[in-house]
């Protein structure tokens, strides 16, 4: 097919680029927006605009918490056809409460599960989930859309397309073709630079959209190929090459046997009722332990298990704040004594990978330099992309305005959708989000539907816009789009204060970083959005005159 | 093999030439990944590895073969052998896995 094999790489760089650059690019830009995505919640939440809390006390806060967690009655009513016979009216066999927290959140999210009578699957139990102030146990409303956590970290992995994990699927095989596409970017490098910068008429412009390129893919390759590494081996197991749940099914259960016994964790209930000891105080030594062994204390995740009952058991696990591997350090208890079962042994060196590498993407440290390195690694990966659109386009368009071909025009359509409609979509969300009423019947749906409404507006009026294009001129579309984000990145902000009063003279004077940082963020994006704007603009103008004689030169 | 004329006229054929190398890429890509991911799997599990660690070793190299042979399916001239190595050694590395797992479980 190909006379040779840099051919063959520039062919595959070219088109699975322009294909799967569309997704590619969500990815990007959703990622780097959820290296901040609790920061986003509290934009999106006022009410748990409050200071990040350390797992609080169970037997002052916890304890009541989870003993007045139910199912909701849709957890009910969906778990019904799984069981034989009726259904009680409470669940009182807890199978596990459990707590997790990061050093971002303020707010404690909440798991119980029940053992469920007559369920068709014994082991199947049934869920509830809360969210507390962890100050003094109050209840939060858990029916908020968390656009960060909830909405944009999703995006990222996934494109929210649930349907058999399709989105999942997409997005992993986009992140293959990526290591794919940095490879070919750097076999056909040398021979891109010769062709463009030495022969091609009207270089000026496609140079520096090149030489943009090129900087993006190759300042930040380790950066790219690091991430679409580690992403897809977070997946891999689980979604990608599920081998131990599929084909190796018996090797797995093999491994699990070995592992309850060398544990000794118990994985079912005694039936004998037990009280259960202080979980404060196996915490305390918990921390205790953990500082002998000079790591940082902070509980990120604590979990009871068959509690009420003689087996059960207490594990308390890290926060791994002060690393980028992401640890657990486990050390278990039992829960009617206090005494110690067992402390995860220290990881072996293949785990010592994987919890660095997984780690390294899901970045769980307390490093904020370091979290914007990844955000600014995102977006010169968004970047990448735009400009491999912009150069794709760009090359093709006076050829193809020579032919009456449309293909520039309608990638060039798409190109202006996946780009600046992408961050219209994104404003779009956050100002519905600040619009709608608060007592709004399925307020997050009216959210997501605000998000792919604009996005679909900026498709349509992209290509309402993309005539031009077909003519070998720039889609004002572009310009338009920019002008959009502007306005709309100070509408969030101004909306931001009108509904909350949290303005950035308050949130930076209180020194409320999640707040202020989104802010001023929305208010960065506005100054870059005018400057390229205007820059578009006066592009604009520089091309008009140009066009009418070259159109007078065609009559 | 008519490089030439493949080139010289854009046509259906030439069509079919690019969808069967995509699909080789991606599909029997595919195989070969998860014929590489069970195999490597299930020998380091014998090996005494623990068994996460023997999956995420096997993860790993499979997602590395599938990046090689997903660039060595668009770059190599003969179509067919992609396809013969990839399904036939996909299926193959499957089946020794599969073997290894009876002899261990």
């Amino acid at each position: 097919m190909f006379n040779s094999f840099r051919q063959a790489m520039a062919w595959l760089h070219t088109w699975f680029g322009l294909v799967l650059g569309f997704v590619l690019m969500a990815a990007f830009f959703f990622g780097a927006l959820s290296v901040f995505d609790r920061e986003f919640d509290r934009w999106a939440i006022p009410v748990t605009r409050i200071e990040a809390q350390p797992m609080p006390s169970f037997e002052k806060v916890l304890r009541p918490a989870f003993e007045r967690m139910q199912p909701t009655r849709e957890a009910i009513d969906a778990m019904r056809p799984r069981v034989n016979g009726q259904m009680p009216a409470t669940f009182d066999k807890v199978v596990s409460w459990s707590a997790y927290t990061t050093h971002r959140d303020p707010v404690l999210a909440l798991y119980a599960g029940y053992e469920v009578p007559n369920a068709k699957d014994p082991e199947e139990a049934i869920w509830a989930y809360a969210t507390i102030d962890p100050r003094d146990g109050s209840v939060l409303p858990d029916d908020r859309l968390k656009i960060g956590s909830g909405f944009f970290f999703p995006l990222h992995y996934g494109l929210t397309l649930d349907w058999k994990n399709l989105g999942i699927w997409i997005v992993g095989f986009s992140a293959l073709v990526m290591l794919a596409a940095l490879i070919s970017g750097v076999v056909m490098h040398r021979k891109v630079f010769r062709e463009f910068f030495t022969f091609r008429p009207g270089k000026a412009r496609l140079r520096s959209v090149l030489d943009l390129h090129n900087l993006t893919g190759v300042v930040a390759l380790p950066f790219h190929f690091f991430f679409a590494l580690t992403g897809l081996l977070i997946f891999a197991g689980t979604y990608y090459f599920p081998v131990g749940h599929t084909q190796l099914h018996d090797l797995h259960d093999l491994h699990e046997q070995t592992e309850a016994q060398e544990t000794g964790l118990p994985h079912k209930r005694a039936g004998v009722p037990a009280g259960l000891a202080s979980v404060d105080a196996m915490v305390a030594d918990a921390q205790r332990r953990w500082h002998d062994a000079d790591k940082a204390g902070d509980v990120g995740f604590l979990v009871l298990q068959h509690v009420g009952d003689a087996n059960g058991y207490v594990s308390v696990y890290r926060a791994g704040t002060d690393r980028i591997a992401l640890v657990g350090d486990g050390i278990h208890y039992k829960a009617a004594t206090g005494e110690l079962i067992r402390e995860d042994p220290t990881a072996t060196p293949v785990a010592r990978m994987a919890e660095f590498l997984t780690g390294l993407h899901l970045q769980h440290f307390r490093h904020w330099l370091l979290r914007w390195l990844y955000v600014l690694g995102g977006l010169a990966g968004a970047v990448c992309i735009a400009t491999g659109f912009v150069f794709f386009v760009e090359k093709r368009k006076r050829q193809h305005a020579l032919q009456g071909s449309q293909g520039a025009r309608v990638v060039d359509a798409l190109a202006v959708t996946t780009v600046t409609g992408m961050v219209l979509a994104t404003l779009g969300i956050l100002i519905a989000n600040r619009l709608l009423p608060e007592a709004l019947p399925g307020r997050g749906d009216w959210e997501r539907y605000a998000f792919w409404g604009t996005w679909a507006l900026a498709l349509v009026h992209a290509g309402w816009r993309s005539a031009a294009v077909a003519r070998g001129l720039p889609n004002p579309a572009w310009r338009e789009q920019t002008w959009a984000i502007a306005v709309l990145a100070i509408v969030a902000v101004l909306l931001n204060w009108a509904t909350t009063g949290d303005h950035l003279l308050h949130t930076l004077s209180t020194g409320y970083w999640p707040v202020a940082g989104v802010d001023l963020s929305l208010l960065a994006t506005a100054v870059i959005a005018t400057v390229a704007a205007r820059r578009l603009g006066q592009r604009a103008r520089a091309t008009q005159p140009k066009r009418t004689s070259e159109e007078a030169a065609h009559v | 093999m008519s490089q030439p004329i493949a080139i010289a006229t854009p046509s259906a054929s030439r069509r079919t030439q690019v969808v069967l190398r995509v699909m080789a890429a991606m599909l029997g890509g595919y195989v070969f990944a998860w014929g590489t991911v069970a195999l490597a799997t299930s020998l380091l599990f014998a090996a005494h590895l623990d068994f996460h660690d023997a999956e995420f070793l096997g993860a790993f190299s499979g997602l590395l073969a599938y990046v090689s042979v997903f660039l060595w399916s668009i770059a190599t001239k003969r179509l067919l052998r992609v396809w013969a190595v990839l399904l036939g050694g996909g299926l193959l590395m499957a089946a020794a896995a599969s073997f290894v797992q009876s002899l261990l479980a």
